[in-house]
Order: C-alpha cells, then structure tokens, then sequence
C-alpha cells in the first residue's frame, strides 16, 4: 500500500516535473517504491540478493541520469527543460 | 487488522509525509531534501526488520552519493536568493550523532554493546551514519553561501 502511495508520488512528479533535478528526485522516489515493495520478498531465500542486485542496478541507473544532467548543465547552463536561463 | 508495532506506523508515516512534502514542494533543493529524509526512513525500515546491511547500503549510496548528487545540483542551479548558512545545524548534526552513540552504552551492557558492534546491531549508531554523511554537505552548503 505504501510502496503503491510513493509509486504515485513518483508518477505525479515525474509527469509534472520541467527539470531535470526534479525529474532524478521523481526516479529516486520511483525506486524507494520498489525498495518498499522488496521488503515483503525479504522473507525468500533469494530476497536479500534480489534487493542488492535492484539497489546496485537502480544506483547506476540514476549516475546515468546525474551524468546527463551534468552535461545538459555545462552546455545549456541551467537544468530546467523550460529554455530558460538560470545563472 | 493485525497488529503493527506503533515504530513501524511512524515509519511509514513519515516515509508518506516526506513523500508529499517533497512533491509538493516548489523549491528543488527542498524537494531533494525530503527526498533524502525518505530514504532515510525507507532504510530504517529495512533495519526495523533487522537487515540492516540493506540500511549501510540504502544509506551509502542513495543518501551518501545519490542524494548528495542531487542537492548539490539542486542547490548549484537554485532559483532565487541564496540559502542563509546557520551554525546551529552542524551543532545539531553533531549532538544527535553523539547522542545516537551514548545512547546505546546506557541501555545495554557495554560488552554487549561491543559484541553487538562486530555483529553490526545497533540501530542508534546506524541512524547517525546518514546524519554523519549530510555533515559534508553542510559543508558544502556553507562554501556556495
């Protein structure tokens, strides 16, 4: 139910976000959803490995997003999708 | 309805209150913030049901370089005026993390605190793990202000 309420949360703001700060911080919340959900399989066998294999796999995901947003930063000056320049 | 131990409602609680606190807010650098304070939340979870090498991992990596990220992001390409730098929040950062490590040593043996140390029990000293992180970034808070 939780993990259902922050996978809402993500949604929202991913569909609503116009920067790309808010669009790491939308994904993040999208992965807290399924670090929520995991915690009902930690009981399985497997569990554990499961939940390192997703923390790892989703951690490198997000340092592409950061290394994106790093270089959209240094080209464009701003992180908002919008054009507008922010200094 | 079964029964669920009022630490556990308090962690989801505040895991639903951070979650709607970071969307709603309009400021990036706050947002990430709540979005940290859910991670950290979310960890004690995992070390609510005693795994707590899930907490060390949630911590490290989605508060300790993650969310450190994406502060600094957030705060580097902040709209508006600055965020006034306040001394107070090191002291605070500081007195919880010394308070999380005395706490233990008055509610158990000390030799068991020891032993409990090597089998990486304590829950108090893993909730000053990620107060110790966010000190850099004061830091780094402080040398942008």
């Amino acid at each position: 139910m939780i993990a259902l309420i922050m996978l809402i949360i993500g949604s929202l703001m991913l569909v609503s976000s116009r920067d790309l700060v808010r669009l790491l911080i939308s994904l993040e919340f999208l992965f807290a959803s399924l670090f929520l959900s995991l915690l009902s399989v930690m009981n399985h066998p497997q569990g554990y490995e499961t939940l390192v294999a997703v923390i790892f796999t989703s951690s490198s995901e997000l340092m592409i997003l950061v290394a994106v947003i790093t270089i959209f930063s240094k080209m464009f000056r701003t992180t908002s999708l919008e054009g507008d320049r922010v200094d | 309805m079964s029964f669920m131990p009022i630490g556990l409602q308090i962690l989801y609680v505040l895991v639903v209150a951070f979650g709607i606190a970071s969307y709603l807010s309009k400021d990036n650098f706050y947002s990430a913030l709540y979005m940290c304070f859910t991670m950290i939340c979310i960890a004690g979870l995992y070390s609510y049901y005693g795994i707590h090498s899930a907490f060390a991992l949630i911590s490290l990596i989605f508060i300790g370089a993650l969310g450190a990220v994406t502060l600094v992001l957030a705060y580097s390409y902040r709209e508006g005026k600055s965020i006034e730098y306040r001394m107070r929040w090191i002291f605070f950062a500081l007195i919880v993390a010394v308070i999380a490590l005395i706490v233990p040593f008055t509610v158990v043996n000390p030799r068991d605190y020891v032993t409990s140390l090597i089998n990486f029990e304590p829950v108090f000293l893993l909730f000053s793990l990620p107060l110790l992180v966010m000190i850099p970034l004061i830091e780094v808070w402080r040398c942008k202000s």
